[in-house]
This record gives C-alpha cells, structure tokens and sequence, in this order.
C-alpha cells in the first residue's frame, strides 16, 4: 500500500515563520508553488500525485488538503449496490443545483443504464462516465494535483471507488457581471457590449463576432498561485505569424506567483517597459478588439480582468476611436483630425504659454498681448510656476475626483472650481489666462480615445514645461525631438511604433490621418504584417441608379 | 557590419534632403544674393545640376563597392596606411562640417531667440538630442528625418507659399542678367557648396537596401532640394527685392516675420524657427553619425557609439573657437570657403572614382 503522510519537505521548504504550521499547509503550498512536476499518463506519475483506487484514501487526502478551506464541499455518495463515488467542488463556483439534477440524484435513485452497476464494479473511470454521467462536459485526469487545479477553476471533481482516474465534470457557475457599456470608451454610435470579468464569456463576445474556425483562443494558465487562466486569440490565415510566435513565447516566459489584472500581463511582455508610451493597447471594447484581429493583430483575455490586451499596435491608432469606424467618413476624418490638433494642444500649450509669456511676447498680435499683460500683472509668480502649480494642481482634482467616492465627488468638483478658477484668479494668486491654458490642456487630454497613451501625454507635459521655462520656444521643440526620437525608436512586437508614416508606407496613410470608406479600404494596414492582403475586393462603392424610375413610382401610386 | 539598420529608397532621398537643406534653406540664399544680385534665385538651377553630379559620383562610387563605406573602399583602394590617412581626412571634413553646421545653429538660436543665453548651454542641449538619436542608431534617425521632411513641407507650403505669394512683386525679379553671367555663376559656386555637403552620403548608401532604384531616389532628392532652394530665393528675392535681401540674416525667416493677413495670422516666425531647428537636428545628427561611423572604422572599433559621445562634445567646443564671431563666420563661408570646399566635395570623389575605374580596368587586363 502507497503510503501519502510522510512526505519529505522539498529541500528548500517555503520558510513559515510559524514553527508549529500543520504539516498541510507546506503540502498547499509545494502545490502551489512547484508547477514544474511532469503531468502526463500513468507510468510517469510520481506516486504521491496519482489518485488512489481506493476512495477512502483519496478522501483522507483531500480532507487533509482541505481541512481549513470552508468553501471546499465533498460528499460521498453510495450507489445502492455500487460502489462509493466522492464528489468534491468549491461552493460558489459550481451550480449546485444543476449537480444535484444531473449527477447525485441519477447516482442515488440509479436512473438509466445505472441498473448495468448491479453487475459490474466499475475499474475503468471512462467507462463510468460514458455510460453512467449525463453531463456535457467532462474530462479525466490521471492525477490529483491536475484535478485539483480544475476543481479550483469550477469543475466538479469525482472520484470513483476502484477506479485510478478522476473525473471532472464542467459544471461552472459563479457571479459575475452581465456585459454592460464600458465606461472608458464610450461611444453615440455602436455596440454598447464591454468585456466583463469572466474570461469565457469574454471569448464568447469575440466568438459571436468572428465566427470563423480560423479564430484561435488558446489557452494557457499564468501565475504559480492564482493559476489565473489567460486566453490569446487571433485569427489564423491574417495574422503574421512571427507575431503569434513572438507574443505566445512571451506569454510562456512569465513567471510570477499571480496575476490579477491584464495590466500585470502587459508589464511582463511590453517591448519597452520605461517608456512613456503604451506599446501595447488595452481595450474594454469586443468590436474593438474585433477590429484589430481583422488587422491581423492578437487580442490577449485575462480572466478576472475587464480589459482585453492588444498587440501590436502604433502610435497613430492613440487617436482612432471605435466610432470612427461607424460613423459617416467624412466627420469621421475631421474627428481625426481635430484629436490631432488637440494631443499636440494636451502636450505642448502650458509649455507654449510659458515660452511665449517668458520669451517671445512678440509673437503675439499687440492687442492679445496688452490683454494678457494686463492680466498677468496682478499675478506675483513666473508663468513657469504659475503653470506649474495650475498643473499639479489639476491633477490633484482629476485624481482626487477618480478616487473619491461618487457621494463627495461632486463637493470636490465644486470646491476645485473654484480652486483652479474664479477665486484663484480674483485673488490674484493666478491670471485669467493660465486658467483658460489649464482647462483647455485638461479637455484637449480627454480627447485622446486610448486612456493609457493619455497618461503618457500627461507626463510628458511636465518636462516640457520646464524646458519651456528655461529656453523658451527652443527648449520646447528640443523637447518635441526628443520626443520624436523616442517614439521612432519604439517597436511594438517588432512592429515600428510610427509606422505607417515613418516608415512611410502610403496607402496605410488612409486609415492614420483619414478615415476612408470601407468599400476603399482594399487592403489590410500592412505596418502589421498580415498573411492575406486582401479585404475588400475592389468596385464596391455604391452609387444611384443608372436608370430613373420615376414613371414606376407613379404606377405603383395608381394601384394602390 | 558597423551598423545593423537597413533604410529604404525613399528613406534615403529623406536623408540626402535633409543634409542639404537642413542649414541651407534659410542661411544661404540670403549670400547668394550679395554676389549675384537679382540673378540669384537662378543659382539652385546651376547649383543643382553640380549637386546632381556630385550625387551620381557617390553612387557611382557606392556601385563599384557595395556594403562599404568610403573609409573601407579607400582602404581597398589605396592600402592600409594611406588609405586610413585618406579615410581619416574625409571624416575630418565630415566633423569640420558638423562643427560649422553647430555654429551656424547656435548664432541662428541667439539672434533670433535667445539672445542673452549662453551659447554653451543652447549646444550643449542640441548636442544632448543628437547624442540621443545617433545612439538610436540609423533606422531611428531616418524615421525622424522622413517626419520632419513632412513638417518642413507642410510648413512651407502653409506659411510661405500660401501667405506670401501675394507679397511677390515681380518687378524684383527682373531684369537677368544685368551685370552679365558672372555674378550668377559666383553666387551658383557658393551654392554648390553647399550641394557638395553630400560627400557624406556615402556613409549612408551602404546601408541602403534595395539598390537598384537609388540613382532615382538620389536624383529625386536633388530635384527637391533645388525646388526648395528656388522657392526660397524667389520669395526672399520676391519679397524683399536685392538691396534688402542682400542685407538680411536669414531670408525666409524674414518673409514668414513679413507675413500677415487680416492681421491674425501674423507672425509665423517662430513655426518657422521651429521646423529650422528640427531640419538643423537632422542635419547634425546625420553629420555626427557619419563622423562616428567613420573614425570608428579607421580606428577599427567595434561600436561607432563610443565615438559619438566624444565627438559632440570636441564639435561643441571646435565650433565655438573656429570663428570668434559672425561676421567672421560670414566672410569664412563667403571667401575662403568655396574654392575649399569645390576641391573637397567635387574634385575628391571625381578623382577617386577616376582612380577606381583606372584600377579596375588595369585589374581586370592583368588578372
């Protein structure tokens, strides 16, 4: 007989300060801990992982693993004249009543084929479940450590009296979320779905958008502790493939105890982890995420995380939102362009306030210039510092207004209006003008479609202004260079991050500062290297018809 | 190979633009005009076919030696010990230009910006970009180079062609020829001084990927720079007419100061400083890679990188001490410069491709 409770302690035991820790809680955490023990069929498995054949081990085993996990349930059922069947799952994560209904009443009151039991013990586990389980979903496994790991993710595990495999039946159900609109990227016009925090029914939304058998969600399992369930997916046949290779590699590099948000997963594989630009894009939006695998891009799903991943990506998309796309082409270019005109605006008009207040007051029309004069005299501050504390002071609201609860939000919002506004300027401390530059700087940030590449803009803001404050205009276009420099050298899974404008690559232009009609998008954005050039084949714009019909119009008024 | 980066065709006429024009189109045409009069906005004209023979020579050159740069292919051509001397002059010149290119910024920036800052401190700022982009490496900066192109082009179609055309009074234009060619021809040799500047490029065209199409891509880039440089002298001719514009500084920087209309877009100046000091930063840091890539050959290392450090901070300083103000820097570029620079940027590469060919040909009939 295998003998499981002397165990020897791996040699370099996870170090508990408690001295008198049970024995179980170093066996939970080498299984937590050691991921690397090879799973496979039965003449490989380390004997302390199989499952035992005789169920009262098995049950003295899980007892022992589970003995101060409350929400762990484990029932033994006898079937009249059959053998004892254990069934062990997490309490909140399954549907117990659909257990109940499907497995231990048919069990219990040997329903169908369970009068078949009265002959034969059952050894083989898959016979059993062929023949005696009606449920949909159901899976062996060959060790305990493996069941375990699917009981955790909500499967409902059964072991049989005799039998040397577990049985997993699918049986998840848990809280969560419906989809509902996303608040950060919110739109007029389009889906108002947004992913939710559980990982299928995200790819159920891209499912129900891409029907294709070609779109690919694989699976893999990030995080020695949380076992945290990530899905990639892109489309077969679109996507280049040294982009699936090049993300999946990064993806298997991970190793970390737990991942909680795709924000962590982000971090890990982004191509430039200290700069100030996002290389790789989130999104809560499935038509969005949609929209960049039919580029030939891959979308990565976190379970438990609301925001899908996206990658590779460039700088131009920064200022493309979803609705660009709904919407007529025409306003849609002009959108485009107006968000253009506000990033430089969000980047560069505090510093250009200063450069100009400080440096160059003759670029100024002389009456503009005598106004702002005059309003600047009250103020006792340089522009550099007036600005300076005018930013700061802004995001101070904007953070303080994201972290407040929505009950005193609003007193905050009252009071910092008359913080950065009327009060500051009637009291001299501000001029007019600074407050206008800050405001427009703030609302010019919020037309920026992607969050993160916001940020970005708000940081950069900062040494702007200083450079503004010592040189002048000069200091700011320093500034922008180095800027451009950085953006030009970033890649995003290899992709260039300025690409298509530099490298140039014209007729992906039409889709970075214009929007063109979907009938003359002809081809994929080539900056992301696709397999299948070709998506709308060419001829199709539409026009009226060639022939008139005015007399059938009238026809058909006479007979009716 | 020193430098891993492949750039394109396209990529390469941006490059070649911008090492001319990157000082030219703002600092030159004003010269031009004090030896050739009103003759002078047909200088790019003249110029420009000078340059386009100075560019097919560098291909030429970069035909009979794929993937070298001229520090390898003189070392093949004239030994180890010579052809070092040789590559060692050419990336003196190279560096002499970085630090005239320097000079010619730090004045612009003081006289029209800053004029009670240091001029240490406004290089040493500039010095820190380029130091930044070359150390990016070539793709980066053809990248950049290819968006500030863009700017330049957006910039000087808006504020200069746009707005101004209405300032053009053809009167100063005309008559030619007044004084007879030879102004004209002065003033077009001082020009193509400055198209010789694309002795450099042959660092640049080894790097090039598909070669096939580069003699177009070079000529393409020649034929911008000349309609750039035309534009340029035009409007500052145009504008201002010969007297005034002989006098000025910097001739477009003064027609988009002139501007003005309906007295709201007035004032352009500062955009137009703006987009001069991104075209100078491409220029110099073109210059510094060059620089970098060819001492770093001909002392035989293994990164250019840890030569460029060195060299802005030498170009800093040799930029300063050359010519202890303006005025002398003007009559330098003026005087003594262009027989100089003739000889080095036109003679040089005329002579080494005559070598090569000679050596190819007695090569090929005794081997």
């Amino acid at each position: 007989m295998r003998t499981r409770e002397p165990r020897n302690k791996p040699k370099r035991a996870f170090r508990s300060k408690k001295k008198h820790a049970p024995p179980e809680t170093q066996e939970n955490l080498k299984q937590a801990t050691d991921d690397k023990r090879p799973r496979g069929n039965s003449k490989n498995i380390d004997p302390v992982e199989a499952v035992f054949a005789d169920i009262a081990q098995n049950k003295a085993y899980l007892e022992q693993l589970f003995s101060r996990s409350s929400d762990i349930v484990m029932r033994v059922v006898q079937i009249a004249q059959g053998p004892e069947v254990l069934v062990v799952f997490v309490d909140g994560l399954v549907d117990s009543s659909h257990i109940d209904d499907a497995l231990i009443k048919p069990l219990v009151y040997k329903i169908g084929h369970m009068s078949a039991l009265d002959q034969v013990r059952p050894t083989d586990a898959k016979a059993f479940l062929e023949q005696f389980l009606a449920i949909g979903q159901a899976q062996l496994s060959d060790t305990l450590t493996e069941a375990i790991d699917r009981m955790m993710t909500g499967d409902t595990l059964l072991l049989v009296d005799g039998c040397e495999q577990a049985i997993l039946l699918s049986s998840r159900k848990w809280e969560h979320r419906p989809p509902s609109e996303p608040e950060t990227e919110a739109v007029v016009r389009g889906p108002r779905e947004g992913f939710v925090e559980s990982l299928r029914t995200n790819t159920a939304l891209l499912r129900r958008r891409v029907r294709t058998p070609h779109f690919v969600i694989e699976s893999m399992r990030i995080g020695r502790v949380t076992k945290t369930d990530v899905a990639f997916c892109y489309i077969d046949g679109i996507i280049s493939q040294d982009v699936v290779q090049e993300v999946r590699n990064r993806l298997k590099s991970i190793d970390t105890d737990g991942i909680i948000d795709s924000g962590y997963i982000e971090e890990f594989i982004e191509d430039h982890p200290f700069s100030p630009f996002p290389t790789i894009q989130e999104t809560e939006r499935p038509d969005t995420a949609t929209g960049c695998l039919l580029e030939g891009r891959c979308v990565i799903l976190v379970d438990g995380s609301p925001f899908a991943l996206i990658a590779p990506i460039n700088l131009w998309g920064a200022l493309q939102a979803s609705e660009d796309y709904y919407q007529r082409f025409l306003f849609s270019t002009l959108l485009r362009w107006l968000r253009f005109v506000f990033l430089i605006i969000a980047l560069t008009l505090p510093s250009l306030y200063i450069a100009i207040t400080t440096f160059h007051q003759e670029m100024l029309p002389t009456n503009l210039l005598l106004s702002i004069a005059a309003s600047r005299e009250a103020s006792p501050f340089p522009a550099l510092i007036e600005a300076l504390a005018m930013e700061i002071t802004f995001e101070a609201l904007r953070e303080a207004g994201v972290r407040l609860p929505k009950t005193v939000g609003q007193a905050v919002s009252i009071v910092g209006a008359l913080v950065i506004g009327q009060a500051a300027v009637q009291a001299g401390i501000v001029s007019a003008p600074m407050v206008i530059v800050v405001s427009l700087t703030g609302i010019a940030n919020f037309t920026i479609p992607r969050y993160t590449f916001g940020l970005g803009i708000r940081m950069l803001r900062f040494p702007l202004m200083f450079l503004a404050g010592t040189f002048g205009l000069y200091g700011i276009v320093i500034g922008l260079l180095a800027i451009v420099i950085h953006a030009a050298s970033l890649r995003s899974v290899g992709i260039p991050y300025m690409a298509p404008l530099s490298p140039l690559h014209l007729p992906a232009l039409k889709d970075t500062f214009l929007r063109a009609p979907w009938w003359s998008m002809q081809r994929r954005p080539s900056s992301f290297g696709y397999q299948n050039p070709v998506r709308v084949p060419p001829g199709q714009e539409p026009k009226p018809p060639d022939v008139e019909l005015p007399e059938n119009e009238s026809e058909r008024g006479e007979n009716a | 190979m020193i430098e891993s980066g492949r750039i394109s065709n396209v990529q390469f006429a941006a490059i070649a633009v911008l090492l001319v024009l990157g000082t030219t189109i703002l600092f030159v045409p004003t010269l031009t005009v004090r030896l050739a009069g009103r003759d002078a906005w047909l200088a790019p004209l003249i110029a420009g076919s000078l340059g386009a023979l100075s560019m097919l020579i560098q291909i030429r050159l970069n035909r009979f030696f794929p993937h070298e740069t001229p520090v390898q292919y003189m070392q093949t051509l004239f030994g180890k010990w010579l052809g070092s001397a040789f590559a060692a002059y050419l990336c003196f010149i190279t560096f002499r230009t970085f630090a005239g290119v320097l000079r010619q910024f730090a004045d612009f920036t003081i006289s029209v910006a800053l004029p009670r800052t240091p001029p240490e401190v406004i290089l040493l700022l500039m010095l820190g970009v380029c130091y930044y982009g070359v150390r990016m490496g070539l793709e980066v900066l053809v990248r950049v180079a290819q968006s500030v192109i863009i700017v330049e082009l957006v910039q000087l179609v808006v504020s200069v062609i746009v707005l101004a055309t209405k300032d053009i009074q053809p009167e100063h234009l005309f008559p030619l020829f007044e004084n007879g060619p030879v102004p004209l021809l002065r003033g077009s040799l001082l020009l193509a001084d400055w198209y010789g500047e694309l002795i450099a490029v042959g660092f640049l065209l080894p790097f090039v990927r598909k070669t096939r199409n580069t003699t177009k891509a070079g000529l393409g880039a020649i034929l911008l720079i000349t309609v750039m440089l035309l534009i340029s002298e035009v409007f500052t001719i145009g504008v201002f007419g010969e007297v005034l514009a002989s006098r000025m500084q910097y001739g477009l920087y003064e027609v988009a100061r002139y501007v003005s209309v309906a007295n709201v877009l007035d004032r352009l100046d500062p955009i137009v400083m703006g987009v001069w000091i991104m075209m100078i930063f491409c220029k110099l840091s073109l210059l510094l890679y060059c620089a970098s890539v060819g001492i770093a050959q001909v002392l035989r290392l293994q990164d250019y990188r840890t030569v460029a450090g060195p060299l802005c901070l030498c170009g800093g300083v040799l930029s300063l001490h050359m010519w202890s103000n303006q005025a002398e820097l003007v009559h330098y570029v003026t005087t003594p410069y262009p027989p100089y620079a003739f000889c080095v940027s036109y003679l040089l590469p005329a002579a080494l491709l005559a070598f090569a060919a000679i050596l190819r040909k007695w090569r090929m009939r005794h081997a």
